[in-house]
């Protein structure tokens, strides 16, 4: 009898670790976020925004588990496209508190630190936070509510400037060029031409700095038009005529007797995350320290390994790791250029936010201080693998697998952007107005006209935004030109 | 296994514990908070209280009740902003508005939106009020000067350091013969080290 209860005491020890890894696994699993989605994407892909409507009202977890952030801003946004501006804005509402209020769940943290980052509530990236403002302005705007759009730009400035405050230059992605620029517009059409001067001059100055180097988006024209404007209608003639020799264009004077149309093209759908796996040698070092080394990539992770007890083995015993990081894939639109046929002439929409290149640069900005938080993690579940491997063979194999299953990357993101934004204001005589929509692929052989009609009012702004999602692949694979 | 143990003890243990609490507190409006360095309520309230002060001390106004035997109405313009800040100048314009009424020694009528509020109000008045109790046309008092001004900003910067220039300028100009009566000016300078 004694020799089977000796040897059952170290099972029993380890149940309880046991229960809980099995849980861990439960909890993961191996999809992408954009694959777990599969039915909901393809159904944006294809255009189909009632069925993806459909699909979130069955998500009965969706607007309360860790992906709540997502689930109101895929809603927001389908809302909006479906014309439903008020409920587009009760959805975005939902998402901008809960970025506002959002706080650490400290268990979630400590979750994700034995599992995945994927345990961890959503929260959002930089620019996703910034561009629920740019939905929310344009639906209070289509709603008639000049006060609320107001709100819009003052929230979207402190989101902007807590974004130039948290980064300083550091980052790629420190300034948002459009959502000044966006501020810029709508402030004007409410009649505030002096804050939107400023946003417009701030914008020029993003544009400049951070979009154009960075980003490849230069100022656009239209911009460039709007601040000349603006400074002369302000009075402010010295700033008028600065910028009309450093932009070389003449300031054109509204016509008081027109009114104006400010159209938004969003282009295609944003990149998608998926997993991209990082080997790591561990070299150690003295002094309690190892390094990861890759060579391919030329990274060098120094890594304390404090409380290193040799008999029990812990971090020091590591050889190799694989360490899972997210990456971009690209969903390349079908379109590249558009145009609006107006006033018997052809205004070319001009690219203002270029969403697949800020989301690039800054996940390639953010990878090394995520590196930090992924090797902590596997570190952690490394030392508890060789820990259990010491004592018991079998159980710390079984956690070894564990953790192999268990360790992936954060997919996450807002998926129904747009790949990129365009923009354009045209000056439109009074009463009943059509223009054609123009939308050119990059072949030149598919053009796509849509017609808008609208009821142009003296000195008034309307405002239209479209959106298409034609692409020429998603997620790796090939889409067919529709 | 001791450090195992403590790895999935914090785990389990933090799974349970709840977030962060959020603190709140009400402090006194008066009380300077510097966070981030750019305009706040204390710049305002350094405006305000410069204005008031200069404004109701110098001459402009005794000059104008001994030559025309009544106190003086102002009428708020424009403050144009040349900063690169959205800052709203109401928050120094009203209290400056309130000190001259509360003093008793100048007059301010309405502007802006809100006198066409007033204006749409009378109007229909002449249709729906009663004869003995609509309002006339034609009796609103004029103002006999008008309170503009404008805000600049320099900001000099390098590296870690920057140096914010704010100047507020306030003029009052009498309406009838253009003249400036009053100009009154606030600067702060403020040094924001990161």
């Amino acid at each position: 009898m004694q020799p089977v209860i000796y040897s059952l005491m170290p099972l029993k020890k380890h149940l309880h670790f046991l229960l809980l890894f099995s849980g861990l696994v439960f909890i993961s699993a191996c999809a992408s976020y954009y694959q777990k989605l599969e039915e909901f994407n393809s159904n944006i892909e294809q255009g189909n925004v009632e069925k993806a409507k459909e699909f979130l009202a069955n998500d009965k977890k969706g607007p309360e588990g860790k992906n709540k952030l997502l689930y109101f801003m895929n809603a927001g946004t389908l809302e909006m496209l479906s014309g439903n501006y008020a409920k587009s804005n009760e959805y975005f509402n939902q998402a901008d508190l809960n970025i506002e209020d959002y706080q650490k769940n400290l268990g979630n943290e400590a979750l994700s630190l034995v599992t995945n980052p994927m345990q961890k509530e959503y929260t959002g990236e930089d620019f996703e936070k910034v561009l629920i403002h740019y939905y929310k302005a344009l639906n209070y705007v289509k709603l008639g509510q000049a006060d609320e759009a107001i709100v819009e730009c003052k929230r979207l400035n402190l989101k902007i400037q807590q974004l130039n405050d948290k980064y300083k230059k550091k980052n790629r992605y420190s300034e948002d060029a459009f959502g000044l620029n966006l501020m810029g517009i709508i402030y004007e059409s409410t009649g505030d031409v002096n804050n939107a001067f400023i946003s417009y001059r701030n914008a020029v100055t993003a544009y400049e700095n951070t979009y154009e180097p960075q980003f490849k988006t230069p100022i656009p024209n239209q911009l460039k038009k709007d601040l000349i404007r603006t400074a002369y209608e302000m009075g402010f003639d010295d700033e008028g005529q600065r910028f009309e020799e450093k932009f070389k264009m003449k300031n054109v004077p509204r016509n008081p007797n027109t009114g104006e149309l400010v159209f938004f093209w969003n282009n295609g759908l944003s990149p998608v995350k998926a997993e991209n796996s990082i080997n790591f040698s561990i070299v150690k070092g003295q002094g309690g320290y190892v390094t990861f080394v890759n060579q391919e990539l030329g990274l060098n992770i120094p890594f304390p390994i404090s409380n290193n007890d040799k008999s029990t083995g812990g971090l020091g015993d590591l050889e190799f790791v694989r360490v899972a990081f997210p990456k971009y894939l690209e969903r390349k639109p079908f379109y590249s250029t558009a145009s609006i046929g107006a006033n018997n002439s052809e205004y070319p929409l001009e690219l203002a936010e270029d969403i697949n290149a800020i989301a690039f640069k800054t996940l390639q900005d953010r990878m090394l201080r995520e590196m930090g938080s992924s090797l902590m993690r596997l570190a952690t579940k490394k030392a508890a693998e060789y820990a259990m491997r010491d004592q018991n063979q079998n159980v710390g194999s079984l956690v070894g697998i564990v953790n192999a299953i268990t360790e992936k990357a954060d997919t996450r993101n807002w998926q129904t952007l747009p790949n990129n934004i365009s923009y354009t204001r045209i000056e439109l005589p009074l009463g009943n107005q059509e223009i054609k929509f123009k939308l050119r692929s990059f072949d030149n052989k598919t053009i796509n006209e849509q017609k808008f009609n609208f009821v142009i009012q003296k000195g008034k702004t309307e405002f239209q935004s479209y959106q298409n999602f034609e692409s020429q692949s998603y997620f790796g694979r090939t889409a067919f030109a529709r | 296994m001791k450090k195992t143990l403590l790895i999935l003890g914090i785990a389990s243990f933090t799974i349970l514990s709840a977030c962060k609490s959020r603190k709140v507190e009400r402090i006194d409006p008066t009380q300077q908070t510097d966070l981030s360095g750019r305009w706040n309520d204390t710049d305002s309230r350094l405006v305000s209280n410069e204005m008031i002060s200069d404004c109701m001390a110098k001459p402009w106004r005794t000059d104008f009740t001994a030559a025309k035997g009544k106190k003086p109405v102002v009428i708020i313009g424009t403050v144009r902003n040349k900063t690169t800040e959205h800052i709203e100048s109401e928050t120094f314009i009203k209290d400056i508005e309130k000190a001259f009424i509360n003093s008793g020694l100048v007059s301010v009528v309405q502007a802006g939106d809100a006198r066409k509020e007033l204006r749409d109000e009378r109007n229909d008045q002449q249709t729906f009020a009663s004869e003995n109790t609509k309002k006339k046309w034609g009796l609103e008092k004029g103002a006999d000067f008008m309170l503009n001004g404008v805000i600049t900003s320099i900001v000099d910067q390098y590296g870690k350091n920057k140096v914010v220039y704010y100047q507020v300028d306030l003029e009052l100009t009498n309406l009838e013969t253009n003249e400036k009566v009053w100009i009154g000016d606030k600067k702060i300078k403020k040094a924001i080290q990161n």
